[in-house]
């Protein structure tokens, strides 16, 4: 009865303080602490980039071209006179959207695909992991540049090739997850219970799979982030004149000797939004899976 | 590894089927006649059926035929062939680089856990691992090459001196990528060993730490290294493609940007192909390696 009572009453003090409890965790998580002041600041810079941007990303003035940092262009102009610090927070919106998507596509595809073949196992499951074996052979980079040199250069065939070669990781990740899962209690009672194995998949398996899913999403951003710059850069990726960073990094390479800073600006940027998902992923790590 | 390579070459055949609208005219571009469009398609081979295409593209691999280039009016595995030591030495001198740096760095940390030393390491390795190689290798040509003139702009150089000294930058930016991963795993599994029990047994032999730490444990941390090195060659092979053209290295990356460019279809195809049998063979390379260190790795 003692202890009852006492049960009762330390359950409703860490009730009570849960919420403070985490937040004072979350804060004490250096990386995440980092990480999210980092995500603020990246998706406050996209969304108030036009605000915040003194001049069109796109307006050329031919006759201040080259023009080193200044008050008036504080990150310079480009070769056609184009604000670097304009572009570079207009770049932003579509670098960020880029990192994102590069993610989620393949994780919208991948995941679901994972947690059937796991849990139906058989011809699709063998199936599934030998695709993945496959994937993995190639040198990730080389097989999506090759799948892009098929479908031609530009955003939307970046968003096909990297959902084709990437969203194994994704499966693979799934599949691991609900191979353990599978046997657990709850999904046999519901199993006993006559559920569909739809809504076994979907409604009991597929939530449990969010925290490892996640985690690798977070740090596949960075990855995705530097892959979609990169493909930018080499011209296979998002086209000129739209300010993306890795082309604003192309575009600034015939300059290099006489216009540093058209280059080094949106490296920077690059450099700051993919510290800031490393932090993430790190911070995550610690609070989703302690003790891994 | 027989079903994964007979995976790759289906991946790397049916590539080319992604290609919208019509391989032989886009290949030719503007300048294509239809006469000389219909002679492409014909030596491609593409009236024939499907399976009959396969088992010509197998048949030509059992040989080495990968076909000819459109624009170097060569044969594609002579390309290959011509360009494929010089991307093995960028391979070689990054990982060797990136095994330089990364061992002393992670011995330190290691050694002293939390230190300021450690920290300033492991920041500036998460940075680098953040930032784009080919970002990272336009600034150190920048600074190094054409301020200070330390090292040459372009090529790949001859013998091997040269070709170290032109291909330092490159593979530094390879090398800084991947030690970044290379120092975090070995650091983590010498502090594991510097507790274990054969260590403490032979400090208390009156072994010096120097020798405990080369000999006993740096040993068995090889293993570690290995492993890493060997799960993230395809990381670091894929990096030699944007590297190569950053530095405008005639190796496999290089001509793999030019192909594209040119729409050399055959030779974007090649390439796959050798790009995952560079990896292929380099896992396995990895696992023998584990016998040679590790006698009680069995093999079977």
């Amino acid at each position: 009865m003692r202890d009852g009572t006492a049960l009762a009453l330390a359950a409703g003090c860490s009730a009570r303080s849960g919420a403070g409890r985490r937040w004072r965790r979350w804060i004490s998580n250096r990386p995440l602490r980092w990480g999210s002041l980092g995500l603020v600041l990246v998706t406050g810079a996209a969304a108030g980039a036009p605000l915040l941007a003194p001049f069109d990303p796109l307006e050329q003035h031919l006759d201040a071209a080259l023009s080193p940092p200044s008050l008036v262009h504080p990150f310079g102009t480009d070769n056609f006179g184009r604000d670097i610090l304009s572009r570079t927070l207009h770049g932003s919106r579509v670098d960020l959207m880029m990192g994102l998507g590069l993610v989620l596509f393949p994780l919208v595809l991948g995941t679901p695909v994972g947690c059937v073949a796991a849990y139906r196992g058989g011809v699709l499951d063998a199936l599934v992991m030998r695709l993945a074996e496959i994937a993995v052979a190639f040198p990730f980079f080389v097989l999506v540049i090759a799948i892009i040199a098929m479908l031609g250069p530009g955003l939307a065939n970046m968003y096909l090739a990297v959902t084709i070669v990437s969203w194994v990781s994704y499966a693979r990740i799934a599949r691991g997850e609900i191979v353990v899962m599978r046997e657990l209690e709850y999904v046999q009672a519901g199993r006993a219970l006559g559920l569909g194995d739809g809504r076994i998949v979907f409604r009991h398996l597929l939530p449990g799979v969010g925290a490892a899913v996640v985690l690798f999403a977070v740090s596949d951003v960075v990855l995705c982030i530097l892959l979609g710059t990169s493909l930018s850069f080499l011209g296979l990726g998002v086209q000129p004149p739209t300010a993306e960073w890795g082309a604003m990094i192309a575009d600034g390479r015939n300059y290099i000797l006489t216009a540093w800073w058209m280059t080094t600006f949106p490296g920077l940027a690059i450099a700051v939004i993919g510290v800031t998902f490393s932090l993430l992923g790190d911070g995550l790590a610690h609070e989703l899976r302690p003790g891994r | 590894m027989i079903p994964v390579l007979w995976g790759v070459t289906l991946v790397v055949f049916f590539m080319v089927r992604l290609i919208p609208g019509d391989p032989a005219s886009l290949m030719l571009g503007q300048r294509g006649t239809p006469d000389e469009i219909a002679r492409l398609r014909a030596q491609l081979g593409l009236e024939e059926p499907l399976y009959r295409q396969y088992g010509r593209f197998l048949g030509g691999l059992v040989t080495g035929e990968l076909g000819r280039s459109i624009r170097h009016v060569q044969p594609v595995m002579q390309l290959i062939g011509e360009r494929l030591p010089v991307t093995m030495f960028l391979l070689a001198f990054s990982a060797l680089m990136a095994v330089v740096v990364s061992v002393p760095l992670a011995v330190l940390g290691a050694v002293r856990p939390g230190s300021i030393w450690d920290q300033v390491v492991r920041a500036c390795f998460t940075l680098s691992l953040s930032m784009p190689a080919f970002w990272i290798g336009l600034l150190l040509l920048l600074l190094l090459s054409l301020r200070f003139g330390v090292f040459p702009v372009s090529g790949a150089g001859s013998g091997i001196l040269d070709r170290a000294w032109h291909l330092c930058l490159p593979a530094l930016t390879m090398a800084l990528s991947i030690s970044a991963i290379l120092i975090r795993n070995l650091r983590g599994s010498i502090a594991a060993l510097l507790t274990a029990d054969y260590v403490r047994t032979a400090r208390a032999k009156g072994l010096p730490e120097r020798a405990v730490l080369a000999k006993h444990v740096l040993r068995n941390v090889a293993l570690t290294g290995i492993t890493v090195l060997g799960v993230h060659m395809g990381w670091l092979v894929g990096g030699t493609v944007v590297v190569e053209a950053v530095f405008a290295i005639p190796g496999l990356g290089g001509l793999m940007v030019s192909s594209i460019y040119a729409r050399d279809y055959p030779v974007v195809q090649g390439l796959a192909l050798a790009f995952a049998v560079l990896v292929i063979l380099i896992n396995l390379a990895t696992d023998l390696s584990y016998r040679l260190l590790d006698p009680r790795v069995q093999l079977g």
